[in-house]
């Protein structure tokens, strides 16, 4: 194993005995540092592989080491180096936030001043304070998720599981818990893998991404380069009137037959940096005495990525 | 496995009940209203001829029913914080923490055993109190405090090992309340199918015949026998009997249990 690799998936399956293959046969590794997304609709088996990560569920067959540990047969040796993060914000419904996060640190060992210490701690990271003492249930949906993520991190973990982390957040709340997962990568080094159906989130926090379709992994890469898969970026001319053909023949002359497209009042170019190539190419076309209306660069997102592979739309999924 | 984390998750359970007060009132006043009730409509039963327990008050007669419907009502009750953490998935999200299966398991019974154990000793203090108001006389039964810790011991152990056991079980599967409360009845006609409210020669004869398939039955007479004779032999058969049964039977749940808990994970 390499020693940089915190998470070495291989040949993983699971058959549920109800007969649902939902994972089958994925291979990934994920290296220390890393925020490691799997992108797919509900279903994909996303959250089986990391409940199998997280020793929730069993392997049928392949394996999981996570920081050299085999997760099904060192098991124990795995939960103290994880924090999990459930799909829903699984919290004891029963406690205030402050007895949750004392429990979880005693769980982990920690014993005398170490505990009151690692609970203020938790608190600050998670900016939980004002909180503490308001049983968890009157918490907000935002805050609930932010005590999820503290209370998987009072031991901490060299990995942080999260399955979906932000579903069921307002937009401003997902926008802060990608800022703290950013922070703890950033700041603590830690490793995360963590699920999603948004592509947005897998674009701006995966380092690495592996694409999820019916418990198989049909892409992997970092976000721009799985795009780059798709082809260039493309600059949108809107016009005041259709091309003339000279006009179309003198364009294809300049950016090359297999890099333009034209309909009615639109035309595309293929560019290989959309933004930093349009005042060039707006220049050249005004040159031309085309007359132009707007303009907008458009670049392949991660649905086109998903949609290359898998010849569905993953918002249509989601 | 270790020792410290059971003992973290049996003291976070204990804690817990400050927050399920209701459970804690349900399981604990109910038995105490019907020995109250009990006790006074059924006051005369201990004068009708042939009742070979005509020398006790009907009040005295009745307490181990109670005790074992005590134990029966908290038992089922057990499954109450199980499902607060089954259903919120925090359940879950200890199992990826030291707290696995195992430990959570293990500590949710110790917990309901201690909560058990307590509602036991307080019903046994209402029936002594009751005695007292009645008789003018404050005082342990024959078998004194030894004698309660055995009974105590004894309708915990049961209820919890064959009780507990299914309920918990049921829990899991269904993950529902209402399907763990559905099962209460079962267990409440078993105790009226018993001689727990009436001596065995006063039954209907085939009730008499039928009683002895009837496991609660056996555990109703060592916990008569002890409070009411004391240890004497025949008491100390009726104690090996109930041990025997509640082995057996504990076994089976166990084993019932545990078929559930890991096929959920499977």
């Amino acid at each position: 194993m390499n020693e940089d690799n915190i998470v070495v998936v291989k040949d993983l399956e699971k058959k549920y005995k109800s007969g649902t293959h939902a994972v089958k046969g994925i291979n990934f590794d994920v290296k220390k540092g890393e925020i490691f997304g799997m992108l797919g609709p509900n279903g994909a088996g996303k959250t089986t592989t990391l409940q199998m990560m997280g020793t929730l569920l069993n392997i049928t067959s392949g394996e999981i080491k996570i920081i050299g540990y085999d997760v099904a047969s060192d098991s124990n040796q795995v939960r103290e180096n994880i924090g999990f993060a459930l799909q829903e914000a699984g919290l004891d419904s029963l406690s205030t936030v402050r007895e949750l996060i004392t429990f979880h640190v005693k769980l982990f060992g920690f014993r005398g001043s170490e505990i009151e210490e690692r609970v203020e701690k938790s608190l600050s990271l998670l900016d939980l304070h004002q909180y503490s003492d308001q049983m968890i249930p009157e918490l907000s949906g935002g805050t609930q998720r932010r005590l999820d993520l503290a209370v998987s991190l009072v031991h901490d973990p060299k990995l942080l599981i999260l399955d979906e982390p932000t579903t069921g957040l307002d937009p401003a709340h997902r926008v802060d818990l990608w800022s703290l997962l950013k922070k703890l990568k950033n700041d603590k080094g830690i490793t995360i893998v963590m699920s999603t159906h948004y592509m947005e989130e897998a674009d701006v926090l995966c380092d690495r991404l592996a694409i999820i379709d019916s418990g198989e992994i049909v892409a992997m890469d970092t976000p721009q380069k799985l795009k780059k898969t798709i082809g260039k970026d493309r600059i949108e001319f809107k016009l005041f009137e259709s091309l003339s053909e000279e006009q179309i023949t003198a364009l294809k002359d300049k950016f090359g037959k297999d890099n333009l497209s034209t309909k009615e009042s639109f035309f595309t170019v293929g560019v290989d940096d959309g933004e930093e190539a349009l005042l060039d190419t707006l220049k050249i076309i005004i040159q031309m005495e085309i007359k132009v209306k707007g303009t907008k660069v458009l670049r392949p997102s991660l649905d086109d990525v998903y949609l290359k592979y898998t010849g569905k739309r993953l918002e249509d999924l989601s | 496995m270790k020792f410290s984390t059971i003992l973290t998750l049996y003291v976070r359970n204990l804690k817990q009940y400050k927050r399920l007060p209701a459970v804690l009132a349900f399981s604990f006043i109910v038995p105490v209203i019907q020995y109250l009730i009990f006790s006074n409509l059924f006051n005369s039963l201990s004068d009708v001829p042939g009742n070979p327990y005509g020398d006790y008050p009907y009040y005295m007669y009745i307490t181990p029913a109670i005790i074992i419907l005590t134990a029966i009502f908290g038992s089922v009750n057990s499954s109450a914080a199980l499902l607060v953490d089954l259903n919120t998935g925090y359940f879950d999200k200890l199992r990826a923490t030291p707290a696995s299966l195992a430990p959570q398991v293990i500590a949710r019974f110790m917990s309901e055993f201690t909560r058990l154990s307590l509602q036991l000793f307080l019903i046994i203090t209402v029936s002594i109190l009751y005695h007292r108001r009645i008789s003018g006389v404050l005082e342990l039964p024959e078998a004194g405090i030894l004698g309660l810790i055995a009974i105590v011991l004894l309708a915990a152990s049961f209820g919890i090992g064959v009780v507990g056991n299914l309920v918990v079980a049921l829990a899991f599967k269904t993950k529902s309340e209402q399907a763990v409360q559905a099962v209460f009845p079962l267990f409440f006609v078993a105790v009226f199918m018993s001689t727990a409210y009436v001596p065995d020669v006063l039954l209907p004869d085939w009730l008499q015949s039928a009683i002895v398939y009837n496991p609660s039955e056996y555990l109703i007479r060592a916990v008569r026998g002890i409070f009411l004779e004391g240890f004497t032999d025949s008491t100390m058969d009726s104690v090996t009997i109930a041990v025997s049964c509640i082995i057996v039977l504990t076994t089976i749940t166990s084993t019932i249990n545990y078929r559930t808990i890991t096929r959920s994970i499977d």
